[in-house]
């Protein structure tokens, strides 16, 4: 009895959350494709008849490149996270040792420090590489490498692929062939998995970007930040859903991939 | 293709401890050996040293008169069946069983010919397209098997091949097993803590007793005549007793609760002696008198927990006759089965 | 020693530690050196934090916001993360990736959605007007009750899926034998799930906690009575070039965060 109250307790609980998450999502994808004069939310209406695409296309006209540059700021941090991170998480994943522990903290260090502070401290130590994005670029990496690396990590320390790359080992394979034909194949899921992650947390990356832009290099969660401040709803509504048209995808994907990476390595003999 | 392997001084730690001691041993091409001791004697510690997946504190391994102790893993041509088989889950079988030699570049006909030949002989030919997830148990030992003999090795190890095995599965693919060996005529070494396995699967047998080597010898040598009384334990653990050997005529005899019992001639003075149950029998009028204390049957035989001048054992009869506590029955010692234990470190063995 | 022939050396390491070094322990040095770089030295330049009311007071509105949307995240969405992490229901993975999806948003998005349903003419306010006849809540994504709304939608996310994550974590055996046992609901989540729980807890509560206190985006769009110190941080170091005391200022947070962090992980240490 107390049980079912219990889990009846949790479900209302999940159910309040849905809402609190979806609700405010819906509004504003609904905003940027409807009349919103009705809810009131436009201080500023648009008074010609304008067609709800209309708004996306003036949005893309505007901050079309600032969606680009995310994108392939995003692009940039997944490939680094990816070559520098894969090494680290395979170390990480099979020894124990002080220096790999000291780098284990290192790593998650950033992530207890305000971005904010980052952003300044990059600033400061490399003033000559903020015109390139160069330092933006590693301010992002910052935050998404601890996130792949604990991905990766989990990936290849997956229970028998230990013993399965000595199996290998021992029938002949070279380290390259362990790496293309065991290692690889199994822990792409966890991989993958992590290299979304680091998209995701490039994409919606603001603290840094904010304070280490440049007029050229401009992200997109910058760029949203302006639709706000100029206060019309249904381009800021517009330019949301964009956002969210984005990285919905990428989590969507990793939740399947997440799921799929369990199940096969149920499998394992 | 099989090597003359040399452990030479062998040492090697594992999580910190000493896990093998100075050991010295060699194997004889195309010789199988079975490598036995209790959980934590160092056997795995020292296959995977062979193995090269681990690298040894002091002394050498030699192949054919080779040092090969610096050669890693996948140089050294080794065949690994590890306990957990191992089989990578995402390859077909025919693909585990031909993985060894797809990274030695051989020709896919080739490959596939040496794949199936196995296959057929280990009774795996049917499952080729299927994965590891897919088969028994049993099937996956096998696969193994065929996967670290694909390459014909110079020298195969096998970890605890049955263990994971029900007795029944066990005993077909123990046939299996030794039938493979046989062909392929490779020198083998197979570690197991099943103390009948050791004496079965193996021409030569070495005990190893916290990562040091206790004896080595025939299965004969190490069931009837053991050197030591941890050796003498292991391999059938019994009533310990403490006699005295004299002579009688030109032979000798020793006095125990369960009768006379006749030991080599010559034997004089104190002896120890181990009573295994299957070295005292049931005998219908000679023989000393016995108490019954408890019986339990057991399908194939009954064991018999007696008792006489206050001293209790055990022993196996048929199981056909009924016994109850309390019964009393006749017993006797057969000299062929009695093993006689090393009395003290340093004096000589009577007998 | 025996030492495994199949492992990565250290020199793996390698570029993830060169790339923390350069990015991350090098920009660090140069924020206690700027900090100090004024005139009037280090610890001055700290103490001034404390010492001038309205940085002080952003301080510890920080603080005692951060503290309490940390305890409210953990406490809304612990019963849910065992239901994610134990039951089968169908829209399970639908309800995860539903709840996961303001991992993407910046602070800067769930600032403009509270304002969207919290502002002077919000959604909720509207609708107020319409079925009760009072604007409800109008204007209040801009003071205190805004703000925490807005940082704990935002942590939601995390704390739902690291929860989650421990809760799956859990030996579902040991909860078993306990009601074998005769170990009462309250008994078992008190002896049993929740010490093997704690570490995960107290983890999560510290990240969300220096998550929420570094926050920057959501309260520069909201805060125009309600004072945080990233936004002040920001504002000395962009509008005023006050370098110093905004590096003085951004060694506080981060240090704030970081005890308590390493208080969660000491607090744990044994368990």
């Amino acid at each position: 009895m107390a049980e079912r109250v219990a889990r009846g307790l949790a479900a209302i609980l999940l159910v309040v959350l849905l809402v609190v998450v979806v609700a405010p999502l819906l509004i504003v994808m609904i905003g940027s494709v409807v009349d919103t004069s009705l809810l009131g939310l436009t201080s500023e209406s648009w008074q010609e008849d304008v067609s709800a695409w209309s708004w996306f296309s003036y949005v893309l006209d505007l901050y079309g490149v600032h969606l680009a540059r995310s994108a392939w700021l995003a692009l940039t941090v997944v490939v680094s996270a990816c070559l520098i991170g894969f090494p680290a998480a395979y170390a990480l994943a099979r020894r124990n040792d002080a220096f790999s522990a000291t780098v284990r903290v290192l790593l998650d260090a950033p992530l207890a420090v305000p971005g904010l502070t980052v952003g300044i401290g990059l600033l400061l130590a490399y003033p000559w590489g903020r015109a390139s994005g160069a330092t933006l670029a590693a301010g992002h990496l910052l935050y998404a490498l601890p996130f792949f690396v604990r991905a990766a990590t989990n990936a290849l320390s997956a229970a028998g692929l230990a013993e399965l790359e000595e199996a290998a080992a021992a029938a002949g394979a070279s380290a390259l062939q362990r790496f293309r034909r065991i290692v690889l194949p199994l822990a792409r899921p966890g991989l993958l998995a992590g290299a979304l992650m680091a998209f995701t947390i490039s994409w919606g990356e603001f603290n840094v970007s904010f304070l280490l832009a440049t007029p050229t290099t401009q992200t997109f969660p910058a760029a949203l930040y302006l639709t706000y401040t100029t206060n019309s709803f249904p381009v800021a509504a517009a330019a949301t859903t964009l956002f969210l048209g984005a990285a919905a995808p990428a989590l969507l994907l990793l939740q399947r991939v997440a799921a799929a990476e369990t199940a096969r390595f149920g499998e394992a003999a | 293709m099989s090597a003359r392997v040399e452990i030479r001084n062998l040492s090697c730690s594992f999580g910190g401890q000493p896990a093998v001691r100075d050991v010295s041993l060699a194997l004889e091409p195309g010789t199988t050996t079975t490598l036995v001791g209790a959980s934590g004697s160092g056997k795995t510690t020292l296959l995977r040293c062979l193995a090269g997946l681990l690298a040894p504190s002091s002394g050498q391994v030699w192949f054919d008169g080779r040092d090969v102790t610096a050669l890693p893993a996948e140089a050294r041509g080794v065949g690994l069946v590890f306990q957990s088989y191992a089989l990578f889950p995402h390859l077909s079988v025919a693909d585990n069983i031909g993985f060894g030699l797809e990274v030695r570049g051989v020709d896919p006909t080739e490959r596939r010919r040496r794949v199936s030949d196995l296959a057929e002989q280990l009774g795996v030919a049917k499952l080729l397209e299927r994965k590891p997830s897919q088969i028994s148990g049993g099937e996956r030992q096998r696969v193994a098997l065929g996967r670290a003999l694909a390459y014909r090795p110079v020298l195969l190890l096998l970890d605890e091949p049955l263990a994971a095995l029900d007795p029944n599965l066990a005993e077909s693919v123990r046939d299996v097993l030794l039938h493979a060996i046989e062909i392929e005529r490779t020198t083998v070494l197979l570690v197991t803590h099943d103390r009948a396995d050791a004496l079965r699967m193996g021409q030569r047998v070495a005990l190893l007793r916290s990562g040091a080597l206790e004896q080595i010898g025939t299965p004969r040598e190490l069931y009837r005549t053991p050197r030591t009384e941890y050796a003498a334990h292991f391999f059938g653990p019994g009533l310990v007793l403490d006699s005295v050997a004299s002579h009688r005529g030109n032979i000798s005899v020793a006095e125990t609760p369960f009768g006379e019992v006749s030991l080599q001639p010559g034997s004089a003075g104190p002896v120890r002696l181990l009573l295994r149950p299957e070295a005292l029998r049931l005998s219908d009028c000679e023989g000393a008198s016995a108490r019954v204390r408890r019986a339990s049957y057991e399908g194939n035989r009954c064991r018999l927990t007696f008792e006489a001048d206050g001293v209790t054992a055990q022993l196996e009869a048929s199981p056909g006759r009924e016994f109850a506590c309390g019964d009393q029955i006749r017993v006797s010692i057969d000299p062929d089965l009695l093993v006689v234990l090393p009395s003290a470190p340093g004096l000589p063995r009577a007998g | 020693m025996g030492r495994s022939n199949t492992g990565p050396s250290l020199w793996w390491l390698a570029p993830t530690a060169a790339f923390l070094i350069i990015a991350f322990i090098v920009p660090v040095f140069f924020l206690f050196e700027m900090a100090s770089d004024s005139s009037k030295g280090f610890w001055a330049e700290l103490a001034q934090v404390w010492t001038r009311n309205h940085t002080r007071r952003a301080l510890l509105n920080g603080v005692v916001l951060s503290a309490a949307v940390s305890t409210a995240a953990m406490l809304l969405c612990l019963p849910p993360a065992q239901l994610l992490a134990r039951s089968r229901f169908r829209g399970r993975d639908t309800s995860r990736l539903l709840l996961s999806l303001p991992l993407a948003f910046s602070g800067v998005i769930v600032g403009f959605l509270a304002i969207v349903m919290l502002g002077r003419v919000g959604v909720i306010p509207t609708l107020s007007q319409a079925l009760f006849g009072q604007p409800y809540g109008s204007g209040l994504a801009y003071a205190l009750p805004g703000l925490f709304l807005a940082y704990l939608f935002f942590e939601i996310p995390r704390a739902v899926l690291s929860l989650e994550a421990a809760f799956a974590k859990l030996d579902p055996e040991l909860d078993a034998a306990a009601r074998t046992l005769g170990a009462s609901r309250w008994q078992r989540w008190r002896r049993i799930k929740l010490p093997a729980l704690w570490p995960a807890l107290a983890g999560t509560f510290a990240t969300t906690f220096a998550v929420s206190l570094g926050s920057f985006g959501a309260a520069l769009i909201l805060s125009r009575r309600f004072f945080v110190l990233p936004v002040e941080i920001f504002t000395e170091f962009t509008a005023f070039s006050n370098d110093a005391a905004a590096c003085a200022m951004a060694i506080w947070l981060a240090s704030i965060s970081a005890l308590v962090s390493w208080g969660a992980a000491r607090a744990t240490a044994d368990g």
